[in-house]
């Protein structure tokens, strides 16, 4: 078996409630080929979150890989002080929150070439799910609302914060069955949603599919804030159908 | 669930700060010779330093506090940000807009490759120290109450107003206590405003932070006063004491007598806790 067809059948982001489009600091991206996605989540309390967490999703599918560590990190760094640095001089308050770092997450899938699989890496909370033509596939890098740190480690600006990175990613291989399979990739928000649809014994990837376009998922997001199942936050959602078959 | 709501652009919250600047404070602090009044100033501009670099952006300082220093002293009270244009009470950026003073500092910035950029940036000034004359407390807390009572009725889905004051004595024009009370029972619809009552002493003698109880207080009438003029911690205040190490039980007061330096910091960090709710 093989995989025959991929392709990201929806892209949605929505930012925090009462924020501009350009406030969402998650980000997302995928290679040329489709191969590599990733997805990551910049911490609200820093600069230039946005710009860090597109940094990383853009490193990520250029150079894939399951070993984020320090190293890994450092030409994505050199290019957020690239940027940061041209726009000097900068107020006070920016030059001290940059001087303690910027954070995001990362979530990074691998699609494989020559069998019908997909390798995921996680640092921090943004989680992966997946359905197959069996039902619910699996949650990646926590399977349960309860794995899900209240303070996750992150991926940093400063190198001696990434000393301990290689330690703190999560990584995982998983063969896909014959037909469809949809991939999930979302920030925290979304996930922890999704995580608690499945322990209340639902499917919440059903939900998820029945989205037509960015207007639906937004009335569906306005919705479950109002119920109290969506915290506020940046929502990033990026859906994959990837089809195996033969024998 | 109180002391909830959340702290935005779109509903912010309020600090405010009495702080006593009379005579005594003129005393010596702590180990390198500074008076309580220049170690006090120092405290107070990191503090407001810290609260508007966290509530900051790139592109700019988010509104989510209104902030007002009210500094009593020499038998009156005064806005003690009075060079910041507008009420007692100003919008956060307009304190990063209006510093009293800025100095200059070199500052390091990586460049991500594991070496620095050293870039010149402002380190403002808002607060300078003064100590001079009585100790008009009851009259500035009661300035505070008028303050706080007009603020609430505005903002009432606000986070409530917390009010911190912090003296070196006792106050010589009046029982404050009725004020306390008084501003104790101001509200907005996520809760009562909360007043923190701080004393800096000389560190000799008996001293007592976070106490549940009156009786854990020194024997000294000051001392009591102020416990009683102070309200209980809220639940994420009480867990960012205890991360600090501080051994607060629920019901813990937001009251510290005698205290040093670095107990002034962790207490008015512990005070300013909702800065690290907004969003």
């Amino acid at each position: 078996m093989r995989i025959e067809r991929m392709s990201i059948i929806s892209d949605y982001q929505l930012p925090k409630r009462d924020r501009s489009p350009d406030e969402c600091e998650d980000a997302w991206a995928a290679s040329t080929d489709g191969y590599a996605l990733a997805v990551a989540d910049g911490a609200s309390q820093a600069a230039y979150a946005r710009l860090w967490a597109r940094l990383l999703v853009e490193s990520f599918v250029e150079r894939p890989t399951l070993d984020i560590d320090a190293a890994w990190v450092i030409p994505a760094a050199r290019r957020f002080w690239e940027i940061v640095t041209a726009q000097l001089p900068i107020p006070w308050y920016v030059a001290e929150k940059l001087a303690r770092g910027t954070f995001a997450t990362l979530l990074g899938v691998v699609f494989a070439k020559d069998t019908p699989g997909f390798s995921a890496v996680a640092v921090g909370d943004s989680l992966l799910a997946w359905c197959t033509p069996h039902g619910h596939g699996g949650t990646f890098p926590v399977v349960s609302l309860d794995d899900m740190a209240s303070y996750p480690f992150l991926v940093s600006t400063l190198p001696n914060c990434n000393t301990a990175i290689s330690s703190q990613t999560v990584k995982r291989q998983v063969d896909l069955p014959r037909g469809d399979t949809f991939l999930f990739l979302m920030t925290d928000a979304l996930g922890r949603w999704y995580l608690r649809e499945l322990h209340e014994g639902r499917e919440p990837w059903q939900q998820l599919l029945e989205l037509a376009d960015q207007a639906a998922f937004a009335r569906w997001a306005s919705d479950n804030l109002e119920n109290g199942r969506l915290q506020d936050d940046d929502l990033t959602l990026v859906t994959v159908r990837v089809t195996v078959e033969g024998d | 669930m109180l002391y909830s709501a959340e702290i935005s652009r779109r509903n912010p919250s309020a600090f405010l700060f009495v702080i006593d600047q009379s005579s005594s404070m003129n005393d010596r602090w702590g180990r390198d010779g500074e008076t309580k009044s220049q170690a006090l100033a120092t405290i107070l501009n990191r503090l407001l330093y810290e609260i508007i670099t966290k509530s900051s952006k790139e592109d700019g300082v988010r509104h989510y506090f209104d902030v007002g220093v009210i500094a009593y002293g020499g038998g009156r009270w005064r806005d003690a940000l009075s060079f910041i244009p507008g009420p007692i009470l100003k919008p956060l950026p307009q304190l990063e807009a209006h510093p009293l003073r800025v100095e200059t500092r070199m500052q390091k910035i990586p460049d991500g490759a594991g070496g620095v950029i050293t870039q010149e940036v402002k380190f403002p000034v808002w607060f300078e120290p003064v100590a001079d004359g009585d100790t008009p407390m009851r009259e500035a807390l009661q300035a505070a109450a008028e303050v706080i009572a007009d603020w609430a009725d505005a903002h009432p889905s606000a986070f409530p107003p917390i009010v911190i004051h912090i003296t070196d004595g006792e106050p010589t024009t009046g029982d404050p206590e009725p004020i306390a009370r008084a501003i104790h029972q101001l509200q907005t619809d996520d809760g009562n405003v909360l007043l923190f009552n701080l004393h800096i002493g000389s560190g000799a003698g008996s001293k007592v932070i976070f106490p549940v109880s009156e009786t854990e207080v020194p024997p000294d009438a000051a001392a009591h006063l102020l416990f009683r003029m102070s309200s209980p911690l809220p639940d994420f205040m009480i867990q960012a004491g205890q991360s600090r190490g501080y051994q607060l039980a629920p019901g813990a007061r937001g009251y510290g007598y005698n205290v040093d330096m670095v107990e002034t910091v962790d207490f008015l960090n512990i005070g300013t806790q909702a800065i690290n709710l907004a969003r």
